[in-house]
Order: C-alpha cells, then structure tokens, then sequence
C-alpha cells in the first residue's frame, strides 16, 4: 500500500508529509492530475488549509468534483480528510454553498458559531458520540484508541455540527457553547479529522502513524 | 485552557537570550529549540519565533533567509520584518502556521487587512513591544529601540477591525528580568480587545500564571525564562498548573 498526500496549493501538505516521515512513513506528494490514474489500492491524504471554494476551484481546473467523487468510490482507495480537506468530503459547505464537495460523508459543513466572527482556535480534548451504542466500534478500533480524551489543536470556523444519533458512522466531537463540533469522524473507507494531526504534538504524530499501519493491514499483502 | 508558548528570541541563526528584548547571549541553535519545544518533555502548546532586529536591517524573516521547509510539529508562528502580503504567504508556505507582525503594521496598519485577507485572520498576530513613558505604556518599534506615538490602549482597540486573529504583548521593561508582567499593563491589554492576547516578558512560575489567569482572565502565556533560564520543563510546569487547578494540555 502507498500512501499519497494530495499536493494542493491551499495546504499545508508539505507539513503532512513531514510528519508522517518522522513517523517512517515515506508519503509521496501527488498533484490532482496524477489522482485518477492511480492504479494500486492506495491510502490517499487530502490536507487543506483556507477556503472550500478555493480548494474546490483547484480541483476542478483538474478534474470534475462528480467525477473525482465516483473515481473515489468505484476505487478501493482509503481517503483521509485533514481539517479543509475532511470539510471538501462532505455533502456541501456553508462557507460556499456553491462550491461542489466530495459527498463521501453525507453531512453539512456549518459557520460554528454565526455570531462570532473569530474561527475556534487552540487545543481541545475530544470524546466519542458515535455510534450511538457506545460499545460498538467499526474495524478502525485498532488506531481510534489515541483519538479518546486525548488534545488535538484544532483551527476553523466551519466544521460538521450535531449529526444525527446512528450506528452507522464512529464519530469524536469536542462540545463548544453547548454544540456538539465534530472532531473526527469515520466510515468503512474514509476518515475525517477536524483538527491538525501533524501540528498535535506527539499525540498527532502517532495518530497519524497508527491510521497508516492500521490501514496497510486492510489490504491483502501482494 | 491555558496556553503554554514557547518563546524564541533569534539572531543569526541562534535563539538568543534577551533582556528587555536586547540580545545578551546565544543559548542553541534556532532548529535545536523548534525539536526541543515541540516535543517530549519540553512539549510546548505552540512555538514563537521573535526576531526584534530583522526590521532594523531590512532583512527577511529566518524562515525565508533559511529557504528550506521547516516542519514543526506544533503550530509555530514566524515574525521579522514582515510588511507585505508577498512575504507573509511565503512564510506561511515554507512552514509558519502563523505571522507575526508588529513594526509593518505600526507603519502600515493597512497591510494587517491585506495579509488577513488573503491568508485568514487566524494566520495573523499582532506582535505589540509595550513600554512605559511619560507614565503611559506606548508601542515600541523596530525591535522595541524606538517608540511610537501610538498607545498600546489604541493600538489593541484596533486590532480587531484590523482583521488579526490575536495579540502577543510583550511588556518590554520585565522582558528577561525578574520583574513580573505589569498588572497595568494586563488591566490595559484585557480591557482594550476581545481578541485572545498571549502576554509575555515577566511571566516567571506557575504562580504568575494563576495571577493573572484569575485576575486578568488571561488564558495565554509566551515563556522564555521559565524553560531556558529556570530550567522549567513543560511537563512539570502542566503538573503545577493542574495543582492550582487551571485547566491545562496534558502530554
């Protein structure tokens, strides 16, 4: 399995790739154009920093969001979504509503707060609130250990608020001015953090190194 | 949640030691300190890099005079002779999560909404060198060498409009001293903006933490005496500070 990190100019991808080769993962820097040829079954990082409609525009001058969307899903690809890039994975984005995403999870990206102009910064703990039943776990139990109670440094002013109670997705938020704001959240094949794992400290850093184990595990060794 | 910084004074490559903002002395490498405060027991919550003499000379930031992508692995903000929206995107994409500014903007408050604008308001502090004269704590320049005739009361009820996404006040006659952080000074700084305002320059234990943490509602602290001087590791100063029953990171 080789994992890619998405080369986009509205990121901090250079900074993802850093931090997971201080973890010897050697993560190799893939420009939009080279996304649809990959062949192999590939772990797939989508970093992001700034605005959706930017990031989208990026995208598409490349390839059509539907297209690159049904790529995703026909192809056994696992994605991983960081802070703008877990937003462009989603349904649509408030901050855009114009701006096409990914729909790989079926939610809205919101404004956190409408009245409050500065973006939520700094550390937050997080803790589960997904599935429902709290016993259950999805196959990624192995690495979500180092996501409970544990501090993340989180930076945004959009994020998935209050999803519906359901078992099917296993899901971490972090509660501000009573609203539950989603810090992680996690299907079959794709993962989404809110928060920056290659700028958590140490915390980040092994997250980061236990998703790519865990995931390499998933495929068959050839 | 308190936040614990890390600050980091530079010249020519080295984190130096300063006295109200003076360089006195070189303690290590700029690279050893951003390894050594971004992990294990030194593990800061963020990382500053305070270059006070880059707008004396014209020069770039470090981070732009090194060329190379610098990786840290907490978010780390970069200043020095920052002036235009050109420089700040190249700081931003060689590896700071955040610029500082403080001489530019005094000089031209207008490139603080041009820089927020392109780059986010969250990537964009306002550095404010404070210093009593004439019985009233003005902004100082130019790597705190000269002042302003703008108050720091002024300038931090602006900030906001400015499009900055906080403040890092440092009270420049405490800096590397063993005088602590001005209660006036504090009174001025909380009571001008709604912005977050790290302080720094005289925050020297625990105990002034809880000070001003219960008096002031300051939730940020950029350090430098406690870890290089006071020899103050991270970890230990979070078991302190939970002692006191403020709610820190822990790592």
């Amino acid at each position: 399995m080789k994992v890619f990190v998405l080369a986009l100019s509205t990121s901090n991808y250079r900074s993802v790739i850093a931090a997971l080769r201080t973890q010897d993962v050697d993560a190799i820097p893939l420009s939009v154009s080279q996304l649809k040829h990959l062949e192999d079954e590939s772990l797939i990082i989508i970093p992001g920093v700034g605005n959706v409609s930017h990031l989208c525009e990026e995208i598409s001058t490349h390839i059509s969001i539907s297209d690159l969307s049904k790529f995703i899903v026909s192809s056994g690809h696992y994605v991983v979504g960081i802070c703008l890039g877990f937003q462009f994975m989603c349904k649509a984005s408030f901050e855009n509503i114009s701006s096409k995403c990914l729909g790989l999870f079926p939610f809205e990206v919101k404004r956190i707060d409408k009245f409050q102009e500065l973006p939520s910064v700094g550390w937050k703990k997080i803790e589960k609130c997904l599935p429902l039943d709290k016993s259950l776990s999805l196959k990624s139990s192995r690495w979500v250990k180092h996501l409970e109670s544990n501090f993340f440094y989180f930076t945004h002013s959009y994020a998935v608020l209050d999803i519906p109670l359901t078992n099917d997705y296993e899901a971490y938020h972090y509660v501000m001015n009573k609203r539950s704001v989603i810090a992680s959240i996690m299907s079959e094949r794709y993962i989404g953090f809110q928060f920056h794992p290659e700028k958590s400290g140490r915390n980040g850093l092994l997250l980061l190194k236990h998703v790519v184990k865990s995931t390499q595990a998933n495929f068959p060794k050839k | 949640m308190i936040r614990l910084i890390a600050r980091v004074d530079i010249r020519n490559g080295y984190h130096i030691k300063t006295i109200k903002c003076e360089g006195v002395d070189k303690i290590r490498p700029i690279k050893s300190s951003i390894e050594l405060f971004s992990s294990g027991i030194y593990e800061y919550d963020e990382i500053v890099l305070v270059d006070n003499v880059a707008s004396l000379y014209g020069f770039n930031n470090w981070m732009l005079r090194e060329g190379k992508h610098c990786y840290c692995p907490v978010p780390l903000s970069v200043g020095g002779a920052i002036n235009n929206e050109s420089q700040a995107k190249a700081t931003l994409e060689i590896g700071a999560d955040k610029i500082i500014i403080n001489t530019g903007a005094i000089e031209n408050p207008s490139i603080l909404e041009s820089i927020s604008n392109c780059c986010g308001r969250q990537a964009v502090i306002l550095q404010v060198d404070a210093k009593s004269y004439n019985g009233n704590y003005m902004c100082a320049t130019h790597g705190s060498r000269e002042i302003s005739d703008i108050s720091v009361r002024e300038w931090l009820s602006m900030a906001y409009e400015f499009g900055v996404g906080e403040i890092h006040l440092t009270s420049v006659d405490s800096e590397g001293t063993s005088i602590r952080f001005s209660d006036e000074l504090a009174e001025i700084a909380f009571s001008s903006s709604r912005l977050p305002i790290i302080i720094s320059g005289g925050i020297r234990n625990a105990s002034d933490i809880l000070h001003f943490s219960k008096n002031y509602g300051a939730n940020s602290f950029s350090l430098s005496s406690i870890p290089n001087i006071h020899n103050i590791d991270t970890k230990s100063l979070r078991h302190q500070l939970k002692d006191l029953d403020l709610h820190v990171r822990q790592t």
